[in-house]
């Protein structure tokens, strides 16, 4: 057998394994309830999730909840990440305008942004508006700072390259600072997924009408936990997929680059 | 005359002190010459091309260049993320200067130098060697009349830094480049150049200025040059120079 093949072979097991597992856990868990010894209004049971979810479907409410979270997400993400590196590109064009905001940018970075929310969902309206402004609010100070530090942290001696040809602070930017940490952005973008479904979730469970976090939300207040499981379920597939979605995204920007990478 | 440095002194200020690098340097440089610069380490070698280059501003003195400026550095930086051709025309580019006549002189140098079925490679696919030529003909893309070549070897291992130096002297030869090439390495100075200005511990001065003659029957190359009687002659004389205080 070859290598190539035994490798394969290995892959195969550990993914069967995993689904294995995962099998094994939802087993338990509906054998549990079923036999009473987990507490099924406490902990519900699989198969009333799935079928709570099915009618969700049929009715197709559960699509106006996850338009509702996704569109929030994806917003915040894209509005957040675009205007985080645009300051970042700023703050790296001035080293005066960066020493001046430097000790604000800190504070707020460290300053737990989900406390704001409240008085930012007032400020910014109720509905969508609101809860994109929360998503951006957990992203924004952090994309900033660490896109930042990637373009200061561009290998000075390659910067002085771009200068030997004569090269503006333009050029060195799109030429070299900006392509060098592509990758690096990428990675950025990604975290910020995450960050924006926090947000989103946040905001919705402070004021909305609809969306994942609502339906959460109001599965808990009236102890619905197979609500609050299939929003938790919906939620995770949603979160996943828009990761792998990313990940797709990096692989094209970065196969261009060579077998290298 | 390509280029002439008259009385060039440079100092940094650091936070609390001031040091003074390069004291009273003079110099000149001929189309076609090759010079070398040797000296201890940290005596202001890489600081003459940077002020050369325009990348530095000399305290004092005066430095004359004619014509445009290529500067290969020690290590080649090249960018991973464009392919071989396009890391080449980058100075082009940045200048301007992407003409069809300008682009056709490229390819034939990745032609002529042996890359040509790597153009549209990246970086990270070749060896060090290749890289290094890459580097150095993204350097004479934009058809600069004065080279600059700071310790273009020393990232090398010692083979390939033979076969390597060979190359680029062929290509300056060629390309009839007037060129300073800095160098900790003396018998790599030795090689390669015409004239090697000596240079003595921080502030560098200018020790000694040899003029290279080693009487070859063949024609002169880097390997060539180091099978000479005189050779060694030389670098005795410049080791002893660069080790007495």
């Amino acid at each position: 057998m070859s290598h190539k093949k035994a490798r394969r072979l290995a892959k195969i097991k550990l993914t069967l394994s995993q689904i294995l597992l995962f099998v094994l856990i939802i087993a338990l868990w509906e054998a549990g309830t079923r036999l009473r010894i987990l507490d099924e209004f406490l902990f519900s049971k699989p198969s009333s999730i799935v079928s709570l979810l099915w009618t969700y479907t049929k009715n197709k409410e559960i699509f106006e909840h996850i338009y509702i979270s996704l569109l929030e997400t994806v917003l915040g993400v894209i509005i957040g990440s675009v205007t985080g590196v645009l300051i970042a590109v700023i703050l790296w064009s001035s080293r005066t305008l960066t020493k001046l905001l430097e000790p604000f940018l800190v504070i707020l970075n460290a300053l737990p942004k989900t406390a704001l929310a409240p008085i930012m969902i007032i400020w910014a309206g109720t509905g969508v508006t609101g809860i994109v402004v929360v998503a951006i609010s957990i992203l924004i100070v952090i994309t900033i700072l660490s896109t930042y530090n990637y373009f200061i942290n561009v290998d000075p001696e390659k910067i002085q390259m771009m200068r030997s040809f004569n090269a503006n602070k333009y050029q060195i930017f799109t030429k070299l600072v900006f392509p060098a940490n592509l990758v690096n952005i990428i990675s950025i973008v990604k975290i910020n997924i995450g960050m924006a479904w926090v947000g989103v979730i946040v905001g919705e469970f402070l004021v909305s009408r609809a969306g994942i976090g609502n339906l959460i939300m109001y599965g808990g207040q009236i102890f619905r936990f197979d609500m609050v499981m299939m929003g938790v379920l919906v939620l995770s597939i949603f979160a996943y997929l828009m990761y792998e979605g990313a990940n797709i995204i990096e692989k094209i920007l970065i196969k261009k680059r060579g077998k290298g990478i | 005359m390509v280029l002439e440095l008259r009385n060039v002194s440079m100092k940094f200020n650091s936070q609390d002190s001031e040091i003074e690098v390069l004291d009273n340097i003079n110099f000149s440089l001929e189309e076609g010459e090759i010079i070398a610069i040797v000296g201890p380490s940290g005596s202001g070698k890489t600081t003459i091309l940077n002020l050369i280059a325009g990348l530095l501003k000399p305290t004092a003195g005066e430095i004359v260049a004619s014509g445009e400026i290529g500067y290969m550095f020690q290590r080649d930086f090249l960018f991973e993320w464009r392919s071989i051709y396009r890391n080449v025309i980058l100075g082009l580019e940045i200048k301007k200067r992407l003409t069809g006549e300008n682009i056709e002189k490229v390819l034939n140098m990745l032609k002529k130098y042996g890359l040509w079925e790597f153009r549209n490679n990246y970086p990270l696919e070749l060896s060090g060697g290749m890289r290094q030529r890459v580097a150095l003909i993204r350097t004479l893309a934009i058809s600069p009349n004065l080279l600059l070549l700071d310790e273009p070897f020393a990232s090398l291992d010692y083979q390939t830094k033979l076969r390597v130096s060979e190359d680029v002297y062929k290509i300056i030869q060629s390309e009839k480049k007037a060129t300073i090439i800095v160098t900790h390495d003396i018998s790599e100075a030795i090689a390669m150049a015409d004239r090697i200005i000596v240079l003595t511990p921080r502030p560098a001065r200018i020790k000694k200025i040899h003029k290279i003659d080693l009487a070859l029957d063949e024609e002169r190359t880097p390997l060539s040059a180091r099978k000479s009687e005189s050779f060694r002659v030389y670098f005795n004389e410049i080791w002893r120079e660069l080790n007495e205080s």
